[in-house]
């Protein structure tokens, strides 16, 4: 039984003709155990999709079935098997951060003895054992979406949907939550997060779906989308080389010389070719080997970058920048 | 046996009341305003007036447990501004995604406004004492029509909160019934011979009934309407709202 499916699933906003359409026919499903990335553009419809998975708005049509329980027929089944972290904080300030937990806790009637042993236990995972009696006002950004991830999980949810879960987080506390969203994996829980980060959804995801205007335009794991553009590039410069030498060479499938002992050489497949290739070069001034990344799969499958104005690297640092500006 | 969704409700109360004890202003504006109408209103208009209530009481007698149930009113009413607060900070959501279904919701904030109302309450029947003579053998049923105003205002204000996402939109409309209610319901003067139209008004004001009936439990005098019909209004209003209330709450959007 799969954690998640979905089935041809549609949501319109406001009536038709004039309706926005924000998710258009997705179909997918995410096995137990997965890590499960919606990658996309901000729009893209990756909130819409949560929120449909969460019973917190209907789709227009389609099914969708969490545990294997249906999303419309039986919502607070859902409810009890899922955990959720929303993009915008959703804490109380006013309670420390153990309260905010405890609430959570009798909200999901997990009984006292387990609350007490539970909150301890995931405080620790999420390095907030020594901060838990501080009022959540007294909390970093990063603290809060720890905190909020460990209230995700408190009731052991056999889904745990992340929305966003690093935006506008700083480089270090973004690392560190990438570690405690992969120890969640080995926990064996099943995680849907949705990203507009290239990076974040490499690093993390088992799978990933390409998502951009309602409608899913790739579904595989990242090395296989990256794959399917193009193996490893690799720029050298060797003065004693030739061009047909280097065509010879094992996995290069195209060589093209640039002049003055330069050369940008495709290997087919993954880096797994890389070491036999270089195996054949006896002397290297210059060596540069790079991999299409997921920016590339979006932009070949949308002919769009992810977001406006973003022409090169990763999102995130500008979007990170966008929001200290911000503050 | 286990009763279905007390934790839940117990869970969601608790959190009121630890919010109610870390934000001790909220008790200090909750007594202020109605120490002032007690202490300038009422002494001033005892002094300066010397009003003939021809039923015994002196004006400050006379409002005193007219300001207790006003005073009881406004926090209830006003209480319905921490659902628009809960929307706004999103805390709303992570309670709405939850399993507990949107009645035990609702319930869980009634429970809690009337516990601030009935301490406010309580402390203002302490504070009258300096003012008045209470009737303390009244109390246990002064008490109960504490609590029975206190559910319903809390219900009614919750209710109209769950349609507001701003704080200024609450605040406005709130404020625009309150005062009415408040004005009409007898608490500042006897509403006998009043034109037919505020006649009207105060008969369907559910705050009359409270004052009447708190009125001759704290101080004595006459009543307006017997303690059976007193009751049994602010009962059926109680209800009223609640129904409203857990009505509200079942259509608000995450």
């Amino acid at each position: 039984m799969p954690a998640v499916r979905v089935d041809d699933a549609r949501k319109v906003y406001g009536d038709p003709p004039e309706g926005v359409v924000a998710v258009d026919g997705v179909s997918f499903s995410v096995d137990e155990g997965e890590v499960f990335g919606l990658l996309g553009p901000n729009g893209a419809g990756k909130t819409s999709l949560i929120r449909i998975l969460s019973t917190l708005t209907e789709a227009t049509s389609g099914r969708a079935e969490v545990a294997g329980v249906d999303v419309g027929e039986d919502p607070r089944g859902v409810r009890e098997r899922i955990g959720l972290v929303f993009q915008e904080p959703s804490l109380d300030n006013l309670l420390t951060g153990r309260e905010n937990l405890e609430l959570s806790a009798a909200l999901y009637d997990v009984s006292r003895r387990q609350t007490r042993e539970r909150i301890d236990e995931l405080l620790d995972l999420m390095d907030l054992a020594g901060r838990g009696d501080d009022p959540v006002k007294q909390y970093s950004g990063g603290m809060k979406r720890r905190l909020e991830i460990a209230r995700g999980l408190l009731h052991d949810p056999e889904v745990l949907f992340l929305d966003e879960p690093t935006l506008g987080l700083d480089p270090q506390t973004r690392e560190r939550l990438w570690a405690y969203i992969r120890s969640l994996r080995e926990e064996g829980t099943t995680v849907l997060m949705t990203t507009h980060y290239m990076d974040e959804a490499d690093a993390l995801c088992d799978r990933v779906a390409v998502i951009d205007q309602g409608q899913i335009q790739a579904l595989d794991d990242p090395e296989a989308l990256k794959r399917e553009l193009g193996g490893t590039v690799v720029h050298l410069r060797a003065l004693g080389t030739s061009e047909d030498e280097l065509a010879q060479a094992p996995g290069v499938e195209d060589v093209q010389a640039e002049g003055e002992g330069t050369f940008v050489v495709q290997l087919a497949g993954e880096v797994a070719q890389l070491p036999a290739f270089l195996r054949t070069l006896d002397e290297v001034d210059h060596l540069e080997v790079t991999t299409p990344t997921l920016q590339d799969v979006f932009l070949s499958l949308t002919g769009r970058h992810l977001r406006q104005g973003e022409a090169e690297g990763d999102g995130w640092t500008e979007d990170y920048q966008r929001m200290k500006r911000a503050e | 046996m286990k009763i279905p969704y007390l934790r839940p409700l117990v869970g969601m109360w608790r959190r009121e009341a630890t919010q109610y004890v870390r934000e001790r202003s909220r008790l200090v504006a909750s007594i202020v305003s109605p120490f002032m109408w007690i202490a300038i209103v009422g002494i001033g208009i005892e002094r300066g007036l010397k009003p003939d209530l021809g039923s015994g009481l002196n004006y400050l007698d006379f409002i005193v447990p007219g300001i207790v149930a006003q005073a009881l009113m406004f926090t209830t009413i006003f209480y319905g501004v921490y659902i628009v607060w809960d929307r706004k900070m999103d805390v709303l959501k992570a309670v709405l995604v939850t399993p507990v279904p949107r009645s035990i919701v609702f319930l869980g904030k009634v429970v809690g406004g009337a516990t601030q109302a009935v301490v406010e309450g309580t402390l203002l029947l302490i504070i009258s004492t300096f003012f008045v003579d209470i009737l303390w053998l009244n109390v246990v049923p002064a008490v109960a029509v504490i609590l029975l105003t206190a559910v319903l205002y809390t219900s009614f204000g919750l209710a109209l909160g769950s349609f507001y996402e701003s704080f200024e939109g609450f605040r406005i409309t709130s404020t625009f019934i309150a005062f009415p209610m408040f004005f009409l319901s007898g608490a500042l003067f006897p509403v006998v011979d009043l034109p037919t139209w505020l006649t009207w008004f105060t008969h369907v004001n559910p705050l009359t009934y409270s004052v009447d009936a708190l009125r001759s439990l704290l101080v004595g005098g006459q009543q307006a309407f017997s303690y059976l019909t007193s009751f049994g209004v602010l009962a059926g209003y109680t209800a009223l709202a609640t129904l409203v209330g857990g009505w509200s709450f079942n259509r608000m959007e995450a």
